[in-house]
């Protein structure tokens, strides 16, 4: 009798109210735990949620036609190429440093190598306000959080990898939430030339806005930024940055292996009334990173010991 | 009410609105319809008080374990559960006033109850915003965008009325009127 008239739904919803109120103010630290409870809800949701994606991307075809098509395959194998170029020649400008450090006596970290892999995007959060993708790869794979990045189509960044990976998945924050912070990049002239430098803030629309540094910059590739003045050509600002010009990871908190990834199309600039000096960008990926199905993931591949890669 | 029904379309709506919800956002916003708002309405027009409010607090906190933010991967338990548990309650108590079995009653209960729930996610987490710096929030903007997604949930609501009255009897509900005269039919 005693346990009938403690144990019953009404004191279970009033406990269960009392706890979620606690929980919903606790601290991150405090409140940690309850992440153990997120598999088994993502593990009932993702076999559920997959056939209507899957529907859906029949019905909205604009980005598997995108994805699709020898033209299509050119663009990326262009973008791809681009990418290899700038960052070769950012590693030459480095290996010319590293040389004369080395002259200088001064020990250096070897380059991390990187493996690929494309894996599935098995959900989204729940809540747009957040944009976080759980990825169908964890650290079996060899996901690491913060050194592991995905990215779309070889060349354009989604995000990086965030909190404690799960055996088997882990979750990418994509780098235009507004909780993944400001991002440094370089606009590019063209498709090899450096263009100013510039710090880019999320603004939780998938744009991302900020001002071009006006001084030339030491880029963590090694190369260096062009000062805005010999970007806009001298004074010129018609010849400096302009809409359509894509910008670049450079970005020191991300990886080595992540700079020169690609951010997105300046896709305006402007000069703020009250400072004629400052100007201001906003840059917008060219595809929409929190709803792509599959993404690249760029992990550190480990080397052993003597160095040879897995 | 048949607890295993219920949790069956709750999967299934659930899994629809994370597959869909971003396809249907306005631009890149919050302006989304929610689906997981018109079950918890239609089971609060229908069943056992008990029952409507521990499937309010269910789905809701579903929701927000399926909601991770920030650098840190944090996962906050409580704002939707609590929320949905405020529209249920609502909806409880003006459901006597409501011819149930409209699509229109599904559509504007919807809209007020998404209100309602909204209004208290936003300002829990507008409260942490001031002493946790774990994930960013803009209280005001989404405040307006949540406020325009409700309108959208009352669509949502009135489609998905179409779909979840013809399954009336599957749920089991338990009508009250049943029992008025002290007979069960």
């Amino acid at each position: 009798m005693p346990r009938s008239r403690w144990i019953n739904p009404r004191i279970g919803l009033t406990a269960a109210i009392a706890a979620l109120g606690v929980l919903s103010f606790a601290p991150p630290g405090a409140a940690g735990w309850v992440g153990a409870f997120r598999g088994p809800v993502r593990t009932v949701l993702a076999p559920i949620a997959a056939p209507f994606a899957l529907l859906l991307g029949l019905v909205l075809r604009e980005e598997s036609i995108a994805a699709s098509g020898p033209a299509q395959e050119a663009l990326t194998q262009r973008d791809g190429y681009l990418r290899e170029v700038n960052q070769l020649r950012a590693e030459n400008d480095d290996l010319r440093r590293v040389i004369a450090d080395l002259q200088h006596g001064l020990d250096l970290n070897p380059n991390i190598p990187v493996r690929q892999f494309t894996a599935a995007v098995i959900g989204s959060s729940l809540d747009l306000s957040s944009m976080m993708l759980s990825v169908r790869a964890g650290t079996r794979e060899g996901v690491e959080p913060s050194a592991s990045v995905a990215v779309v189509r070889g060349v354009h960044l989604v995000g990086r990898v965030v909190g404690s990976p799960s055996p088997r998945t882990c979750s990418v924050l994509p780098f235009t939430d507004r909780s993944a912070g400001s991002i440094n990049g370089v606009v590019m002239l063209d498709a090899t030339r450096f263009g100013p430098a510039c710090r880019l803030e999320p603004q939780g629309d998938g744009t991302l806005t900020g001002r071009l540094r006006s001084e030339a910059v030491l880029l963590p590739t090694g190369a260096s930024s062009a000062a805005i003045d010999s970007a806009s050509g001298g004074g010129d600002a018609q010849a400096g940055v302009k809409p359509g010009m894509v910008v670049r990871l450079a970005d020191d908190s991300w990886p080595q292996s992540a700079q020169m990834l690609e951010l997105g199309v300046v896709e305006s600039v402007e000069t703020p009334a009250q400072d004629i000096r400052i100007r201001t960008l906003v840059v917008r990926p060219k595809y929409r990173v929190e709803r792509v199905s599959e993404v690249t993931l760029r992990v550190p591949a480990v080397r052993s010991s003597n160095g040879a890669q897995p | 009410m048949r607890w295993t029904i219920l949790l069956l379309v709750a999967a299934v709506v659930l899994g629809l609105q994370q597959a869909v919800q971003a396809s249907l956002a306005v631009g890149q916003t919050s302006i989304a319809p929610s689906f997981a708002i018109p079950l918890v309405v239609f089971v609060a027009l229908f069943a056992s008080p008990m029952s409507a409010m521990w499937t309010a607090l269910l789905i809701g906190l579903a929701i927000d374990l399926a909601s991770p933010r920030g650098t840190g991967d944090l996962i906050v338990a409580g704002p939707n559960a609590l929320g949905y548990l405020i529209g249920a309650y609502f909806v409880l108590t003006v459901r006597a006033l409501m011819y149930r079995r409209n699509p229109l009653t599904l559509m504007v209960l919807s809209i007020i109850a998404c209100m309602l729930a909204e209004v208290f996610v936003v300002a829990v987490h507008s409260i942490r915003a001031m002493y946790s710096d774990a994930y960013a929030w803009s209280g005001l903007t989404q405040l307006g965008q949540r406020m325009l997604g409700a309108l959208y949930t009352g669509i949502a609501g009135l489609v998905m009325s179409f779909v979840l009255f013809p399954m009336i009897p599957l749920f089991g509900f338990h009508d009250p009127r049943e029992r008025r005269f002290g007979a069960r039919k």
